[in-house]
């Protein structure tokens, strides 16, 4: 039985030690820090070994791993007191942002989704049916079908898929298996022009983009975090968009915020395979993303869809226009065009 | 909606100078893209390299528009990637 007394922390210990935290954070965190082992810092209790609680308090060192001192080399060695607080060595692992990888029905567009020969991405958004004559949006009648709409890489393998392939959600990296957790079937993708089949030169990709049939019941709007689109941004009116802030949320780093640094660009992306191709119409955004999050659908704060993640490296994201996917695919994302 | 658009006349202007030196840019070795963006107002060709080109490889201007160099890193798809933890 633990002694309440111990773990139990007065007021003016976490005073102390925050105020020995405020002194430790540029030794122990700041980027010349001589500890490589270290994740954060706390205000907490001093544990003996066993783990039983002191009642004492501690600056407590959160470590990936704890690591025997005969291991380590002494500039590595956190010091047993800072700044007049003894410390405590906390193993805590390697800390991430937990990721939508999760079986969910109804699935929401932010979690993890694939064809059952890729790895994983993100459900874009939930799309209907776009009627015929109805370019610009507005009214969307009486859809069809319903789908979940993603890059053609995550939900058609990079062309390599046939029609009709099951669809599962979490993607087969996540643990998702066909047939328990097949969603949907692979009900269109817009096939993308590769080098050196195709000069790149004479390329003209504009999306990376496929669609899964799905049950109505299954496929929620509501973007985790974001909720649903209000509208998407058309192709005349991109350019007053250059600078602004956007959002999306993905299957690997969650919600995320980036700045468009440019429009119009033509871009040549480097696939799964190494094959390349050359893109146009695209949008750059400030980094938004990771592995794992292509497919995340990127709006504005006002939430009007811009573009279709689909790529991008540690300094920058890349998107394809919303209108032109819209159009490729003949769906919509929302009922208003802005 | 009141967004910062820029006059159709900087945009005409830049696209033009874009297109027309398109096949050039995307000839230079560390070029991988070219867009178009914005600065004090006025819109840029902005030239995406995979690291930072030598001196003098990308003109600093094209037809009276301003070039803006953006190191992008190499550009690749975004599926998840990795070793699966539990098998």
């Amino acid at each position: 039985m633990v002694d309440p007394s111990k773990i139990k922390l007065a007021f003016e210990y976490v005073q102390e030690i925050k105020r020995a935290q405020a002194q430790a954070i540029v030794q122990i965190l700041g980027p010349d820090a001589e500890f490589p082992n270290v994740v954060g810092m706390a205000a907490g209790i001093k544990r003996k070994t066993g783990y039983s609680p002191t009642g004492e308090p501690a600056l407590l060192i959160l470590v990936e791993e704890k690591i025997a001192l005969s291991e380590l080399i002494s500039k590595h060695i956190i010091p047993t007191e800072l700044f007049g607080m003894q410390t405590d060595v906390i193993p805590v692992g390697k800390i991430y942002a937990q990721p939508l990888t999760t079986r969910v029905r109804p699935a929401q567009p932010g979690y993890s989704i694939g064809h059952k020969s890729v790895t994983a991405g993100t459900i874009g958004a939930m799309v209907y049916d776009r009627l015929d004559n109805d370019t610009l949006g507005g009214h969307p009648g009486i859809p069809e079908n319903y789908y979940i709409l993603s890059n053609n890489h995550i939900l058609a393998a990079s062309n390599a898929a046939a029609i009709g392939d099951p669809i599962l959600q979490p993607g087969p990296f996540d643990g998702g298996t066909d047939p328990n957790d097949t969603i949907g079937a692979l009900a269109k993708f817009i096939p993308i022009e590769f080098y050196p089949d195709v000069p790149l030169a004479s390329q003209n990709n504009l999306v990376d983009a496929a669609i899964a049939t799905a049950d109505f019941q299954n496929i929620d709007r509501t973007i985790f975090w974001i909720g649903h689109p209000h509208g998407y941004a058309v192709n005349e009116t991109v350019d007053s968009y250059i600078g602004e802030y956007v959002k999306k949320t993905g299957r690997t780093s969650s919600f995320t915020t980036g700045c468009i640094l440019a429009v119009n660009a033509m871009i040549d992306v480097t696939f799964p395979d190494g094959r390349i191709a050359r893109f146009s119409d695209q949008i750059l955004t400030s980094a938004m993303s990771q592995g794992g999050d292509s497919g995340s659908l990127v709006l504005t704060s006002d939430n009007m869809a811009v573009g279709l993640l689909f790529a991008g490296s540690s300094l920058v994201s890349m998107l394809n226009s919303i209108q032109n996917v819209q159009n490729a695919l003949n769906i919509s994302v929302a009922e208003k065009a802005v | 909606m009141n967004r910062n658009s820029l006059s159709d006349a900087e945009l005409t202007k830049a696209s033009t100078a874009q297109q027309n030196h398109l096949d050039t840019l995307m000839n230079i070795p560390q070029v991988i893209g070219v867009g178009i963006g914005k600065k004090d107002g006025h819109a840029t060709v902005v030239v995406m390299t995979s690291q930072q080109p030598p001196d003098g490889v990308i003109p600093t201007i094209l037809d009276d528009v301003e070039v803006v160099i953006q190191i992008v890193g190499d550009i690749k798809t975004l599926p998840t990637v990795g070793v699966k933890k539990d098998g």
